[in-house]
């Protein structure tokens, strides 16, 4: 982002501490991930030390400091999942894709990851893609879901 | 002045202090790692943990962040004191197996050896680093970055910052000689010119207006080691007390 | 967008309540479907689509609406037909194609009988249900039976953005009352005298909270709403929050009332966007009515919400690194003393609540700590929510008194477990709960019996556990998620959950050692004591409890390198029974490793050294040729 786009994204929050969480995560929205050009930006235009951002953004789980794949792919390993053969689920999926959890495929369609919990724990095991959650999900039919998705 | 029983001794203490100051007071003996005068309590390695009675409920605490009660009953030996201390002690020799002063420590205490699988860290994520700098520094060159066992105490995207002044505040608290930030920007600080050639004390805000004398050879400098000598401490703790007596607030 | 019409008489009420009552029970047929991230997850929106295309194609004048979590989760996607003077009928499982069926017959003037699920009471006026030939009444159904809907009242029966409906059905009539009636001291004496406990899984009194927070020194003073449900299986707030967002808001207005603060918080975890939407909605509504703002209702009060969503992280469900996540930093915790209700947001007295505690708050100003008394056990006054999941015939959200016997709620309510597979565990509290035998099903659901027997109540999910549920694996499971989510600053959790798990991993792998369980023990209670926030002060739970009632599970691992459930993929092997095998193919092309070999037709053979015991094709076959052994 160059300093006029987070000029226009500042905009729309409280120049307080109490945002600083929210304005990362809409430039994670915006851009799909945290750059280092970017945060430094916004260290200089919010005046808030460059290694508080880095701490928040390598805390939380929302946010990547790579860029990821136009699809994020989601596999539920909370309890109820679990329980179900969340586990195969994942498992199923990182094979057809060829990439570990946490990894993006080589052409960045997909990025692979886990999350527990979703809150759709009555129709484990879940899978979200983007903002579709898909439950029910057997291992055989993982490669369906994927399917949907260009 | 508040009354409290530690190990059966009776302890007089001032109502701001905390279970650990009133102990150290008294003489009475607690392990501590993540613990350094001038610097905020953290409450990080746990060592220092006691069991505190207020009558109502007996729990244990971090006694470096516990505030002192009147009637508080404190013990620093009970089995499940010394058992957990010691299971914490072989944790931490598991973490950083080659450092000195853990080792030291961990055997001042009476646990020489550890049944866990060696880990080869060398920081022990105290804190005091960060702290420091944050606290005393007020510049926030390093921080805490992941969170878990990934937790680590970096730069921003591990790179040489510009926010760092070389003061080697970080280095002289840490308690096991990892931190050693110094190099890099005493590297970068004698790259300026001129004017720019700020003394750290100046880029502390100890001293209104100086120049560096020796070209960031702070070791061998005769202002510096005049300072040190007035200060007693490293001069990081003694900013604090500077900003009120020059009124600013760098 | 409509114009503000700030509400300051009990006038103004009512006419928003005739609006809701309208929508409610309109003059016309009505079909509402479910459509909360569950509903939406199942088909939920295909389902609404259909019955749109078919209300349009008979041009009648029967109207389409929307309600959030129904309940019974496992009969989703559901829909709920109300025709003027008849009970209303609840539809389950619904697709497309039986919408259409549905709609067509309904619009005809019949009562459509398949996939009926129940009949339901009049609402908001409530009373008893009436069966109607051939379909029973909610009363009567056993998921149902038992329960006492309180903060799940309006959940699943209005439109969630309607403040309208939400009027109809009772709401802010309570504040009203409240802000024309009570004092500050006399509202908190009253939360205090009902005993309601925080339902977010520590269950401390909550009138006692109001109280230090209201006597604590500083100002601004804040009230915060915790939404941050991160325990994996439970999901009572995301519901309420999507169901009935106007009951937390109300509950909030009157706790700020009463503590005396300005401002509050709704902390929302990020995986939840849905509830998000729904609060943002009821935040804009409230605001615009005049009951949040400057000079709520007339009276005065000043008191806003803001929403903030949090960044993924599960050890922000702890009140001090929520504050700190709210201050824009990571979400550490710190040690207390000193508590939230005196320095908490920004230094200043705050009471920090879970959302099912702020829903409760309405409901006993309106009705008395009496009533709200009237319900539960000695210590545990009132009702819960909760989810059961897992290896359960009726998977679902209850909401059940206090009190309440764990058989009945796995057996009645819950309809026993599927296939016909022996109960094993209950598993309460999340990563900081324990798993509960079956010796110990008559246990009353109470804060106190639930300790004491090595669990906790948590926030309120219950994960159910059969035969085919390795103890050992579960253990491993919780400390594997609380390693990603221990936010790292202490030593007793961070090394202690690192190596426990190293135990754990070694034992599931067939490598255990002699003393392992020990060390488990030591180690889990020098967390116990020594750690800094309840995250790693409960994170032994798991491995305590289930050592403690499954050790001989641990003994299997261990000592003759087992798992008798089948689970532990480096203790087990998958054999195909050649009396069964039809030779069908299907786990060969299913196999990824192509371990599989044999011709059509014929019993087909593993190859041991290239299966990695994914387990597709026990998954795929459907003979029960493949044995797990």
């Amino acid at each position: 982002m160059d300093m006029a786009q987070i000029d226009r994204l500042l905009e729309k929050h409280p120049q307080d501490n109490s945002a600083l969480v929210a304005i990362l995560q809409e430039v994670q929205r915006q851009e799909g991930y945290l750059g280092r050009k970017t945060l430094g930006g916004l260290s200089q235009k919010l005046k808030v030390p460059l290694s508080r951002l880095y701490g928040l953004a390598t805390f939380y789980r929302s946010f990547s400091l790579v860029p990821t794949g136009r699809h994020r792919v989601h596999v539920c390993l909370g309890t109820a999942c679990h329980v179900r053969g969340g586990q195969a689920v994942l498992n199923q999926l990182a094979r057809l894709l060829g990439v570990p959890p946490g990894g993006t495929t080589s052409d960045r369609k997909f990025t692979v990851e886990t999350v527990r919990c979703l809150g759709c724990c009555s129709i484990g095991p879940v899978v979200r893609v983007d903002q579709e959650v898909f439950g029910r999900v057997r291992q055989d039919k993982v490669s369906k879901i994927l399917r949907n998705f260009a | 002045m508040i009354t409290l029983r530690i190990d059966g001794q009776c302890v007089k203490a001032d109502p701001t202090a905390t279970v650990l100051e009133a102990a150290q007071k008294a003489g009475v003996r607690i392990p501590t790692l993540c613990h350094c005068e001038g610097i905020k309590p953290y409450g990080a390695c746990r060592l220092c943990t006691v069991e505190v009675s207020n009558g109502a409920r007996t729990t244990l605490q971090a006694s470096c962040c516990y505030p002192v009660q009147e009637g508080l009953v404190v013990r620093t030996d009970t089995p499940a004191v010394l058992e957990g201390r010691k299971l914490l002690f072989q944790l931490l020799l598991a973490r950083c197996p080659d450092v000195p002063a853990i080792r030291k420590l961990a055997e001042e205490w009476g646990v020489p050896n550890t049944p866990f699988k060696p880990k080869g860290e060398e920081c022990a994520l105290c804190g005091l680093c960060v702290r420091a700098c944050a606290e005393l520094i007020r510049a926030e060159a390093i921080a805490f970055s992941g969170r878990g066992t990934s937790r680590k105490v970096t730069t921003p995207f591990g790179f040489p910052t510009d926010t760092c002044l070389g003061c080697g505040a970080c280095a002289y608290v840490c308690p096991t000689g990892r931190i050693q930030m110094e190099a890099e920007a005493v590297a970068r600080l004698r790259k300026l010119v001129g004017a720019q050639r700020k003394c750290r004390y100046m880029l502390m805000g100890m001293v209104p207006s100086k120049l560096c004398p020796n070209n960031y050879e702070c070791r061998g400098c005769t202002f510096d080691q005049a300072v040190e000598y007035q200060l007693g401490i490293h001069p990081a703790f003694a900013i604090a007390a500077t900003r009120q007596q020059l009124g600013t607030s760098v | 967008m409509k114009e503000p019409n700030p509400i300051a008489s009990t006038e103004g009420l009512e006419r928003l309540k005739a609006q809701g009552l309208k929508s409610i029970s309109p003059a016309v047929t009505k079909f509402t479907v479910g459509l909360s991230a569950c509903g939406l997850a199942t088909g939920g929106q295909a389902v609404f689509d259909a019955l749109a295309q078919e209300l349009g194609k008979a041009s009648s004048s029967a109207v389409l609406a929307k309600t959030s979590c129904i309940g019974f989760c496992q009969m989703e996607p559901i829909v709920e037909v109300y025709r003027p003077g008849e009970p209303r009928v609840l539809y389950r499982q619904m697709t497309s194609e039986k919408a259409q069926k549905l709609a067509a017959v309904t619009l005809s003037g019949k009562l459509h009988k398949e996939d009926a699920l129940c009949t339901r009471d009049g609402f908001p006026e409530g009373g008893p249900a009436r069966a109607l030939s051939g379909i029973p009444r909610m009363e009567d159904i056993p998921f149902y039976q038992k329960q006492k809907k309180i903060v799940l009242s309006r959940c699943g029966r209005i439109n969630p953005d309607s403040l309208a409906e939400y009027v109809a059905a009772g709401g802010y009539f309570t504040l009203w009352r409240v802000l024309n009636s009570m004092s500050p001291d006399q509202i908190i004496a009253e939360v205090e005298r009902s005993g309601l406990r925080g339902r977010g899984g520590a269950g401390f009194p909550t009138g006692r909270k109001w109280r230090f927070a209201r006597d604590a020194a500083g100002d601004p003073k804040f009230v915060i709403c915790n939404a941050d449900e991160g325990d994996p299986g439970a999901y009572m707030d995301r519901s309420a929050l999507e169901g009935d967002p106007f009951s937390v808001l109300e509950g909030m207005t009157v706790g700020a009332y009463a503590i005396g603060a300005q401002e509050g918080v709704i902390y929302v975890r990020d995986e939840y966007p849905l509830a998000v939407e729904k609060l943002e909605i009821a935040i804009g509504q409230a605001r615009a009515h005049g009951l949040l703002g400057k000079n709520i209702m007339g009276k005065g009060l000043s008191f806003d919400i803001r929403l903030v969503r949090g960044g993924g992280a599960f050890v922000c469900g702890e009140e001090t690194a929520l504050i700190a996540s709210i201050e824009g930093r990571p979400g550490e915790p710190r040690q207390r003393p000193p508590f939230p209700a005196q320095k908490g947001l920004w230094g200043k007295p705050t009471v920090i609540n879970n959302v099912e505690t702020w829903a409760n708050v309405p409901w006993i100003l309106s009705h008395g700590a009496d009533a709200f008394r009237t319900m539960g056990t000695e210590n545990s006054k009132g009702t819960k929510v909760f989810s059961i999941v897992g290896k359960i015939n009726n998977t679902g959200l209850i909401e059940v008194p206090m009190g309440i016997k764990l058989r009945e709620v796995i057996y009645e309510i819950g309809g026993g477990i599927p296939e016909g597979k022996r109960f094993k565990a209950i598993q309460t509290g999340g990563p900081s709960g324990g798993c509960i035998p079956h010796q110990l099903l008559d246990l009353p659901v109470d804060y106190e019996s639930l300790t004491q027997a090595g669990a906790i109540m948590g926030s309120g999910g219950m994960i159910v556990m059969d035969e085919d549920t390795c103890m050992v694996d579960v253990a491993r499971y919780f400390l594997d998620f609380l390693k990603e989510e221990s936010c790292g600053k202490c030593s007793p959790c961070r090394e202690g959950i690192a190596t426990a798990l190293d135990i754990l991993n070694r034992i599931c792998r067939g490598e255990g050692k002699q003393g392992d369980i020990e060390t488990l023990d030591a180690i889990g209670r020098m967390m116990k004591g020594f750690s800094l926030c309840a995250l790693g002060t409960t994170a032994p739970n798991p491995i305590l409890s289930t050592i403690r009632y499954f050790r001989d599970e641990y003994e299997a691992h261990v000592r003759d390198r087992r798992c008798p459930a089948g689970v532990c993929q480096a203790l087990i092997h998958f054999r195909i029974n050649p009396e069964k095998c039809t030779g069908c193919t299907l786990c060969a092309k299913a196999c990824p490793q192509e371990a599989v070999t044999g011709e059509r037709k014929k019993p087909h053979t593993i190859n041991g050294a290239s299966c990695i015991k994914c387990g597709l094709c026990y998954d795929v076959c459907k003979e029960n040729a493949i044995l797990k052994e």
